[in-house]
């Protein structure tokens, strides 16, 4: 290897060596923002549910006791009530009542409201599309909510239906 | 594929993904209401029992129940002999039932009518009757029925006895007794044929209970 080459290798290293000595020698200070999101908290419950089928009077619209119908709120699960209508016959109908409170951290909406019964059994909800619950203590935090069961003409006798009323609620903000 | 190709797609997807982040964003919570329906029974079992009041053995009454029906056969009748009947509807099932027809087909004469709610004015017993009028409006019926090719040939009394056949309850039997004379103008070698239904709906249905 001549002079002149050794000396650019030299030359080459050095200017690396100043480079990388700028890099490290400068001084620095890191200004952090350290963020924390909780986010809110959707949450309903049923706190209260009746029907219009008072046991000890005869059936709605009826001169006799003959049907029943009871509704519990599900003790496993504050989400759900359960209804049980028995010895029930052509033409028989109840209104269900439960009251749902807004018991998360932010408002929401019903947005809609699903049934689905056999083709024998009729099954309406209608109430508050739309009505907004705060959270609660704000109000209106709470609000009743009510469906309609109908026994119709083609019911069998000695039969068991089943039947699902839903309330859909979502964050208010995303309910038009 | 050239530069503004990808641009577009990748402006694409991400408008896609957008709109779709929307949509799936919401937060959601259902309450729900679950039932179960049972219905209740009906049933209605008749039960019947008759007895001949002839001293001499000849005439006889038969009768059996298949389902819901009762045949009832009198053979070999004839003048001053009397058959006693009973019938009984017990409701066993869980719902009150109320009767909704009431006919008898007479072979030779036709269908007659004693009750239709469907046409209670013209009908032969009416829901607003007493019970002694009731009683007094199908014996005048029964021998009615009964003038024709055989004359005047049977005398009947009815009985209640206070059961109400209009509307019978869970567990409830109303039952009626006859009394069934044959007179003198009884034909012989007659025969008479009927078959009398009844229909019962559930009573809250027939219209008039």
């Amino acid at each position: 290897m001549d002079t002149k080459k050794l000396f650019a290798t030299f030359a080459i290293l050095i200017i690396a060596l100043s480079v990388a000595g700028f890099a490290y020698a400068h001084w620095q200070k890191i200004v952090t923002v350290d963020g924390t999101i909780n986010t809110g908290k959707l949450d309903l419950i049923i706190i209260s549910a009746s029907d219009d089928d008072d046991p000890t009077k005869p059936d709605p619209g009826k001169d006799k006791n003959v049907a029943d119908t009871e509704i519990i709120i599900d003790p496993k699960d504050p989400e759900r009530a359960i209804v049980t209508i028995t010895n029930a016959y052509p033409s028989y109908y109840v209104y269900i009542h439960v009251t749902i409170r807004n018991v998360g951290t932010i408002p929401a909406k019903l947005r809609e409201i699903k049934t689905t019964a056999p083709e024998c059994i009729e099954v309406g909800a209608w109430d508050h599309i739309s009505e907004q619950l705060e959270p609660y203590p704000k109000a209106p935090y709470q609000s009743d909510y009510s469906g309609y069961i109908h026994v119709k003409q083609c019911a069998e006798k000695g039969a068991t239906y089943t039947f699902t009323i839903e309330f859909v609620f979502w964050n208010w903000n995303e309910v038009p | 594929m050239d530069t503004k190709k990808i641009m577009a797609t990748f402006a694409i997807l991400i408008i896609a993904l957008g709109i779709a982040g929307f949509a799936y964003a919401h937060w959601e919570k259902t309450i729900t209401i679950d039932g179960t329906i049972t219905t209740g029974t009906f049933l209605l079992t008749p039960s019947f029992e008759a007895t001949v009041i002839d001293k001499k053995g000849i005439c006889t009454v038969t009768y059996g129940i298949q389902g819901d029906t009762l045949t009832v056969t009198i053979d070999k009748a004839y003048p001053c002999i009397t058959v006693n009947g009973k019938f009984d509807l017990k409701n066993d099932g869980t719902v009150p039932a109320g009767l909704y027809k009431w006919t008898i087909s007479v072979l030779g004469v036709g269908s007659l009518t004693i009750f239709d709610a469907t046409n209670i004015p013209n009908s032969v017993i009416k829901p607003s009757m007493t019970e002694e009028q009731v009683e007094a409006a199908l014996k005048k019926f029964v021998e009615d029925a009964a003038t024709g090719p055989a004359g005047t040939a049977v005398r009947i009394t009815i009985d209640f006895a206070g059961s109400n056949f209009w509307q019978i309850d869970p567990t409830k039997n109303p039952t009626v007794t006859f009394n069934l004379h044959f007179e003198e103008a009884l034909l012989q070698g007659y025969t008479a044929t009927f078959s009398m239904t009844l229909e019962y709906w559930n009573w809250n249905e027939v219209g008039y209970l």
